[in-house]
């Protein structure tokens, strides 16, 4: 199947197709003790979830829940649904996190927050969003009144919200907004073929397999069949402390301009756009589309077409964050390379944003990110993309990883004015607090598993 | 053991296609061992001695530019027993790279498509076409073999480090570094004729093509050696135990860049099976890239092995008593092939410019 249908819509729950454009939301990690109870729950729950039908027409409240592979063990999926999951999935994030995503030093599981690890029994997480912060509070007390009602426990729960500088700002970077480093998040997503966010840049669309189970993906694989597993997607959860008085520190360590250092660390100006264009006027109100440039090769015997390019890094240096994350034409293989390896990001700030005066982060008032992601092969896409940002040598600066997101020490290079400057740092800016990878059903999936009634799900869809 | 896929076959519908994993064995720190022995009928080896000719005379520079292999060698072997119909060939494919082995088959799917389907053209169930990679990835997977034992002398850097650190060393600025492994000079057809007939003559040494000077060491000497040795068949399990048993630096002697021990006892040659058929008898391919001509890279090897290592074949090759080492590993070498190499400089020298510049970027 290649196309999403409109009764698709009303099975695919919301905020995978596109963002929600609610800037409050919590995230309730729930303890199913007992199969029984944990159905019952769910039974109530899901007339309650917001799918992506629901969004199209507007909303002032979601509802959403996703599952650990524990979690559905306990909800008493059969195993004839479960064997055949990916092992990243089976996993979980804890399990992988020292060898493939380089949780090491402050960011090891070992010292994650409790309630974010794998042991300590979060089997699924239910995201609500809300338009103001009253209606948050509202929303998470009717969820642990019903979490309370079947005699389930919530192991975890954090808040978050949009910190948007203006509604212009939130509505150019595709209902995210500023992050607490201080930049526009979410500026280069991929939109969903298919879909109504799907734009015309090349680079933004992606075939829905990548990220919708039981649709064609790139290779024109279809993952996951079966009616059961259709419209749903894999979720990767990461609470992702940000040090931003050491990121201002070292902004001024430099000789150069923060903003500008900051910008050649990120690869894009706070506002969004991208170092490779030249340097726009940040304060006028029309702005260029954020995505119509490409990094191209210095192999290369001419630019490819007319956009805006920067092999040699001379505006945005070559181990920006932004390369990493999504590399473009600038890999070995160049869009066949990339396109593979897409998540789609709906994450939210957490944490009261650091006065501008604050010497130093406070320990107690964490800030940073709660990154959810998602896509249709954890390891494929997710972890790749992880590997992409800790491995300098794909981007020619051996030794350099992404001076945002390394565990450890890190160092970058970068050049402003055929000059070139040299960054440093001891400590990581971004520590990983918890985290765990999740299957987001399908709502006839979510129906099936709290009622046990699975006749038809097993059913294949035809390619 | 094959790296068999779960799936076996070729499946026509896959329900939840992995990204494939590194096999355990053919991992050290950032580098990656590929071993593959792919199977092919009789009258395709014309075609591919015809190619690998065409390879030779050709600058290979496709695979030059991208930095990411540090040797690879392409050997062509006769039929092996049990393995499939009689008179069918097999390639051997042994390469070391950086990067993860999905990425790895992926990039050579985009960019080394050409040069790919010269060789590996005619082999029995190749994809026709490398887009999309999956079923490329599958095929190799399939054929591929797990390391029972594997080496790398400087198991920490990528190649494109280890090419930097050589320019630094030789005198070249960060900014030459940098220029080294991101710009493939243009090369002139004197460049061209002489490459042609080194890798014509001295298919085994490496030769890379429109390297720095720095990164191409005037004077010294790179070669490739695939020895497949019969191993006897009630000693395979206690050849498996002294491998495994083996010491991490057990070939860091005698100037040895790689080395790979990969014991050969099933094969998939899906002209028959696509299960993995046994080989009768097993074998044992010692793969290894090391400084020198050869003959005198066997046999300064052999002299400096630890007894421990020499058991290897010793107490589980057939006739490897017989006659000194040296000797029996260069009679059941493997003649018939090409090697690649990122670089061309000594053990010593890679080390000494890895050591004085860990950070090759930095001025």
């Amino acid at each position: 199947m290649t196309a999403i249908r409109e009764q698709d819509h009303t099975d695919i729950q919301g905020n995978l197709l596109t963002p929600y454009a609610l800037p409050y939301g919590a995230f309730l990690l729930v303890n199913i003790a007992d199969g029984d109870r944990g159905r019952a729950w769910l039974d109530e729950l899901v007339e309650r979830v917001t799918s992506a039908g629901d969004q199209d027409r507007g909303l002032t409240a979601a509802w959403n829940v996703a599952f650990t592979y524990e979690g559905l063990q306990r909800l008493g999926v059969p195993e004839r649904f479960l064997r055949p999951l990916p092992q990243d999935f089976r996993e979980g994030m804890e399990a992988r996190a020292a060898d493939r995503l380089e949780d090491i030093g402050e960011s090891d599981p070992g010292c994650w927050e409790e309630g974010l690890r794998q042991g300590d029994g979060g089997h699924a997480m239910v995201m609500l969003r809300a338009k103001t912060d009253p209606a948050r509070d509202e929303l998470v007390e009717e969820a642990r009144q019903l979490i309370g009602k079947h005699e389930l426990t919530v192991v975890y729960d954090d808040a978050s919200s949009l910190v948007p500088e203006s509604p212009e700002d939130l509505q150019k970077c595709g209902g995210s907004a500023r992050e607490h480093f201080g930049f526009a998040d979410g500026c280069s997503q991929p939109a969903i073929e298919g879909s109504r966010a799907a734009g015309k840049d090349k680079y933004q669309r992606v075939k829905a397999g990548e990220f919708l189970l039981g649709y064609r993906d790139f290779d024109g694989l279809v993952t996951g069949r079966t009616r059961f597993f259709r419209n749903g997607s894999f979720m990767v959860f990461r609470k992702l402390e940000q040090r931003v008085a050491a990121f201002r520190r070292i902004l001024r360590s430099c000789e150069l301009p923060d903003d500008l250092v900051a910008a050649k660390i990120v690869g894009r100006w706070d506002t969004g756009e991208p170092l490779v264009m030249d340097q726009p006027d940040r304060h006028s109100d029309s702005r260029p589309d954020l995505n119509d440039f490409r990094y191209g090769s210095p192999m290369a015997d001419g630019p490819a077409d007319d956009r805006p390019e920067d092999p040699w890094g001379e505006r945005c240096p070559l181990g920006a964050h932004i390369r990493r994350a999504f590399p473009r034409d600038a890999l070995v293989g160049g869009d066949l390379r990339t396109r593979r390896h897409r998540i789609l990001r709906r994450g939210m700030p957490y944490g009261e944003a650091l006065p501008e005066n604050a010497p130093d982060d406070a320990p107690d008032e964490g800030r940073g990110l709660l990154f959810i992601c998602f896509n249709a092969s954890i390891a494929r896409q997710f972890e790749i993309v992880q590997s992409w940002c800790l491995d300098g040598n794909l981007f020619d600066v051996p030794g350099e990883p992404d001076f945002l997101l390394a565990p450890a020490e890190a160092t970058m290079t970068i050049k402003h004015d055929g000059r070139t400057y040299r960054l440093r740092r001891k400590d990581p800016l971004v520590v990983t607090r918890g985290g765990g990878y999740f299957l987001y059903p399908g709502i006839g999936a979510l129906r099936a598993i709290a009622t046990r009634s699975y006749a038809g799900q097993e059913d294949r869809l035809p390619a | 053991m094959a790296g068999h896929s779960a799936a076996g076959g070729a499946p026509a519908a896959i329900d939840w296609p992995e990204w494939e994993d590194d096999l355990p064995g053919n991992v050290l720190e950032c580098v990656r061992a590929f071993t593959a022995f792919a199977p092919m009928p009789w009258w395709a080896v014309l075609l591919l001695r015809l190619n690998l000719t065409v390879v030779k005379i050709l600058p290979n520079t496709a695979l030059r530019k991208h930095h990411f292999v540090y040797f690879g060698r392409w050997t062509l072997l006769p039929g092996l027993r049990g393995t499939g119909r009689r008179g069918d060939r097999y390639v051997l494919i042994e390469t070391n790279f950086n990067g993860s082995f999905a990425e790895y088959l992926d990039t050579l799917a985009a960019v080394l498509f050409k040069n790919l389907k010269k060789i590996w053209g005619h082999c029995y169930g190749c994809p026709r076409d490398m887009q999309p990679p999956s079923e490329f990835r599958r095929w190799g997977r399939m054929h591929e073999l797990a390391a029972a034992h594997y080496f790398c002398a400087y198991p920490e850097a990528t190649v494109k480090q280890i090419e930097m650190a050589l320019v630094r060393q030789s005198g070249g600025s960060p900014e030459e570094a940098l220029r080294a492994i991101r710009v493939m000079p243009r090369l002139n057809l004197l460049q061209r004729l002489r490459g042609a007939v080194g890798r014509l003559r001295r298919p085994y040494q490496v030769e890379p093509v429109g390297a720095h000077p720095g990164v191409k060491r005037d004077g010294t000497v790179v070669s490739a050696l695939s020895v497949l040795t019969p191993v006897t068949p009630e000693k395979l399990g206690a050849l498996r135990e002294h491998l495994a048993e083996l010491e991490r630096d057990a070939f860091d002697v005698g100037g040895t860049h790689v080395a790979r021990l990969v014991v050969v006892d099933h094969l998939v040659n899906e002209k028959v099976s696509a299960e993995p058929l046994p080989v009768e008898p097993p074998g044992l391919l010692f793969g290894a890239v090391g400084d020198g001509e050869p003959r005198q890279y066997v046999d300064r090897l052999c002299n400096a092995l630890s007894p421990e290592v020499r058991r290897v074949w010793v107490d589980h090759c057939s006739g490897a008593g017989e006659s000194s080492l040296a000797g029996y590993l260069w009679d059941n070498r493997m003649r018939d092939g090409l090697l690649y190499g990122g670089y061309k400089a000594s053990v010593a020298d890679v080390r000494a410019a890895l050591a004085d510049y860990p950070d090759p970027g930095r001025a």
